[in-house]
């Protein structure tokens, strides 16, 4: 995509002209239309290109009729800044656009929902019902879809209350295309809500946890800052990244009218950074010589090839890998697969291989003193200090790699199947036998843990599990949400090789990211044909259960099965250590945790947002049809919400 | 007994109370209330309202990463003390004085009468589980 050609641009005159003709036709052509009014002095005729739109707009002491002045609602114009920013989202690839609406941005609204939205390549509006929810969505959507969807909200009021999922957003390395309606010209707002609405500079309040903002001055500022936030969110480490855009540069004419559109910019083919080559050959030289190579895997797979290229490293060394569960790295059920050995193989470890790791001082404390340690990590290339204070304590690594992990690895792969020597194919090969009956014994032992409690009342978190996977396993399935608080039994039990079926959580563990999450990432898998399925807390849906709503309104297919221990669940548990240190007894800890008296229907609250709901299911035996009927409602294009009353893990 | 981290096998924590059940043999016995017989329901009871369900489950049939198992065929009861006295990990510590001796017998008198549920052999959605490599 780049700027429109000849017949787009021709289909916008249309409508422009179109627009113009009725405005004119009507009563308005009384009225001063103030910004034509300015345009045309320096314009001396529509369509005659005599305005640079680059420049910025007037400044200082102007005559009465060149002064800014209060909004004029009755001034008509056939060409507008939103329209223009709409072309350079669509230049971007950028599919949806999520908002909760705000008068700070009405201008790209209204060029949203009648230009990108009616013409194509289609730029679609998704309502959402908090700024969280619009962020998050657009968190979830990144990790399938692998590039961002723009989301926008108020400069004040609205980036406050998406400031978690932006945190999530960077935290977790996502790309999110956000914008906020900057009301700049005081001279211009219309009241007093505008005023509480405006802010001098209004990404500083969350500038610690986004990756680059900028405030463009003009049209053609736009564009290029635009393209500069697309990249520098899609070049690991990834981010969300934020335009703080002029309310009233939105909603003006374009200046000299649209055949004065600044050009779209062009969108430069992005390579990511990848590790020096004499540093590669020593981490190959290390991994191609030790006895006990572990690799230990974070945030590696943005991409599908990220998980082969996993595979194919774990595979030519026959080393086992350790998940973290943040990303989709590596199957499931390979048999190098020993995430759940973690903690044995680090500690008799003589080599460890860190592929982006999130916490280096925990992982390498769990590491055999003598280990030599090796990172491959892009977040060492965009440090911040404020927060999210990664790599400290990595002060025992031999060997840190700043480059992006995934465009690393084929060059690593190569030099290890270079280095390695012809004589060690029998010792590997007995090392990986070794790996594959340790994940055997592994996967017996999951096996028996799932069985325990297995018609309990309320239902077992392995039992929920297995009932959802026995209704999936036969379909193209993506698990949309985290499984931390589910004790990562879907990666115990089930099989999964596909880089999109398994996304990982939050980021930084803020709740409330997981059901607005999970249908941003269903609404990228509609278009794949894919059967989104998320387990949600009952506290994490509470944050914001209006998502449910957006689901139904916009008609993105998910299932949401909520995890219902009636609690928040994990604060009780850390409650009571501090309350037995203090020997009170927990008999309290409720206070606060827990989610009940009264408990709160989830099926009836999903139902009455237009969502098909089932539930409360406190028996087991009646989950496994409730979750069928539920997943015959989203197989037909619809969401669909199962309340499990559930032990706490 | 309660390590919470994703990459914590809970057969490393089991295997935590097995250790501090043989350490028994170097300390001293916990004293235990014997001016009544352990009470099973009562147990029952406590074990819901201290808060032992959260973890690991209403029936003591574990809760994944945040408690290993204790029922069927729970740790003898001193090895089971010494973990609610002396816990490791991230368990929360009961000292006598937010559970007594007594209440402790109780809960344990709980967990002895919790049945013999299925194997995963005799569940055939887990029977069916692969085991072996994925295809990729």
């Amino acid at each position: 995509m780049g700027a429109p050609d000849n017949g787009e641009k021709d289909a916008r005159l249309g409508r422009r002209h179109f627009l113009k003709g009725a405005a004119l036709g009507g009563v308005v052509a009384a009225a001063a239309p103030v910004v034509r009014a300015q345009t045309e002095e320096s314009s001396p005729g529509e369509g005659h290109v005599s305005v640079d739109a680059s420049l910025p707009r007037p400044a200082g002491p102007q005559a009465r009729s060149q002064e800014s002045t209060p909004r004029d609602q009755s001034a008509t114009y056939s060409s507008c800044g939103g329209d223009y920013m709409v072309d350079v989202l669509r230049s971007l690839g950028i599919e949806y656009f999520a908002a909760t609406p705000g008068n700070t941005f009405m201008g790209l609204h209204e060029a949203v929902i009648n230009y990108g939205m009616l013409t194509q390549p289609n730029l679609r509006f998704i309502t959402t019902m908090h700024e969280e929810a619009s962020v998050a969505m657009a968190h979830g959507y990144a990790k399938i879809e692998g590039k961002p969807m723009a989301c926008m909200m108020h400069t004040t009021v609205g980036l406050q209350h998406g400031a978690m999922a932006i945190y999530n957003a960077y935290a977790d390395r996502v790309p999110i295309f956000m914008m906020v309606g900057h009301s700049l010209d005081a001279t211009r707002r219309s009241g007093a809500v505008d005023w509480l609405h405006a802010a001098t500079d209004g990404p500083a309040m969350v500038r610690d946890f986004t990756k680059w903002d900028d405030t463009p001055g003009s049209l053609r500022h736009f564009g290029e800052s635009a393209v500069r936030a697309f990249r520098f969110s899609m070049t690991p480490p990834y981010g969300p990244t934020l335009l703080a855009v002029d309310t009233l540069m939105q909603e003006d004419e374009i200046p000299g009218g649209v055949r004065a559109a600044p050009t779209v910019p062009k969108l430069s083919r992005l390579a990511p950074p990848a590790g020096e080559e004499g540093a590669v050959k020593e981490a190959a030289r290390l991994l191609v010589s030790a006895e006990h190579p572990v690799i230990c895997a974070d945030r590696v797979a943005r991409t599908s090839a990220g998980l082969g290229l996993l595979v194919q490293l774990a595979e030519t060394l026959q080393a086992p890998v350790c998940d973290t569960f943040n990303r989709m790295n590596f199957p499931w059920r390979h048999p190098l697969h020993q995430s759940r050995r973690q903690r044995a193989l680090l500690g008799e470890a003589d080599v460890v291989l860190a592929l982006e790791p999130g916490d280096p001082f925990g992982l390498f404390n769990q590491a055999n003193r003598g280990a030599r340690k090796i990172t491959i990590s892009s977040v060492e290339l965009a440090p911040k200090g404020n927060y999210q204070d990664l790599q400290r304590y990595a002060s025992g690594v031999d060997l840190a790699m700043a480059a992006d992990a995934e465009a690393t690895l084929p060059m690593l792969i190569e030099e290890v199947k270079r280095q390695l020597p012809a004589g060690r194919k029998s010792a590997l090969e007995a090392r990986g036998k070794a790996f594959a009956e340790a994940h055997r014994d592994e996967m017996e032992t999951a096996k028996e843990m799932a069985a325990n409690g297995w018609d309990d009342s309320p239902i077992s978190v392995p039992r929920l599990c297995m009932e959802l996977y026995e209704q999936i396993k036969g379909e193209d399935w993506s698990m949309v949400s985290g499984a931390a608080f589910q004790s990562h039994l879907p990666q115990a039990l089930w099989t999964a090789d596909k880089h999109y079926q398994y996304i990982g959580a939050q980021g930084a563990a803020g709740i409330g990211y997981m059901a607005p999450a999970s249908l941003g990432a269903a609404l990228a898998n509609q278009k794949h044909g894919r059967l989104s399925v998320s387990i949600v807390g009952d506290g994490d849906l509470m944050f914001g259960p209006g998502i449910l709503w957006t689901a139904a309104h916009e008609r993105i297919p998910l299932l949401y099965i909520v995890h219902n221990n009636r609690s928040y669940h994990m604060e009780i548990m850390q409650l009571q250590v501090i309350a037995n240190r203090r020997q009170r007894g927990i008999d309290r800890v409720r206070i606060g945790c827990n989610i009940d008296d009264p408990n709160i229907n989830y099926a009836a609250m999903a139902k009455s947002m237009g969502v098909y709901g089932e539930g409360p299911i406190e028996n087991p035996r009646d989950l496994g049809p409730a979750l069928k009927r539920a997943i015959a409602v989203v197989k037909k294009g619809e969401p669909a919400l199962v309340d499990v009353v559930s032990q706490g893990r | 007994m309660t390590d919470t981290s994703p990459n914590a096998p809970p057969r490393a924590a089991r295997r935590a109370c097995w250790v501090s059940a043989a350490l028994l043999s170097i300390i001293p016995a916990v004293a235990f209330a014997a001016d009544k017989p352990a009470n099973m329901a009562r147990g029952r009871q406590l074990y819901m309202a201290t808060g032992c369900y959260q973890c690991h489950g209403t029936r003591g049939e574990g809760g994944g990463n945040a408690g290993p198992r204790l029922a069927p065929g729970p740790l003898p009861l001193e090895g089971f003390t010494l973990q609610l006295r002396h816990p490791r990990a991230r368990m929360p510590v009961y000292t006598a004085v937010v559970m007594p001796d007594g209440d402790v017998a109780d809960i344990y008198a709980y967990l002895l009468t919790v049945p013999k549920g299925k194997t995963a052999a005799e569940i055939p959605m887990l029977k069916s589980l692969a085991t072996g490599p994925s295809s990729k």
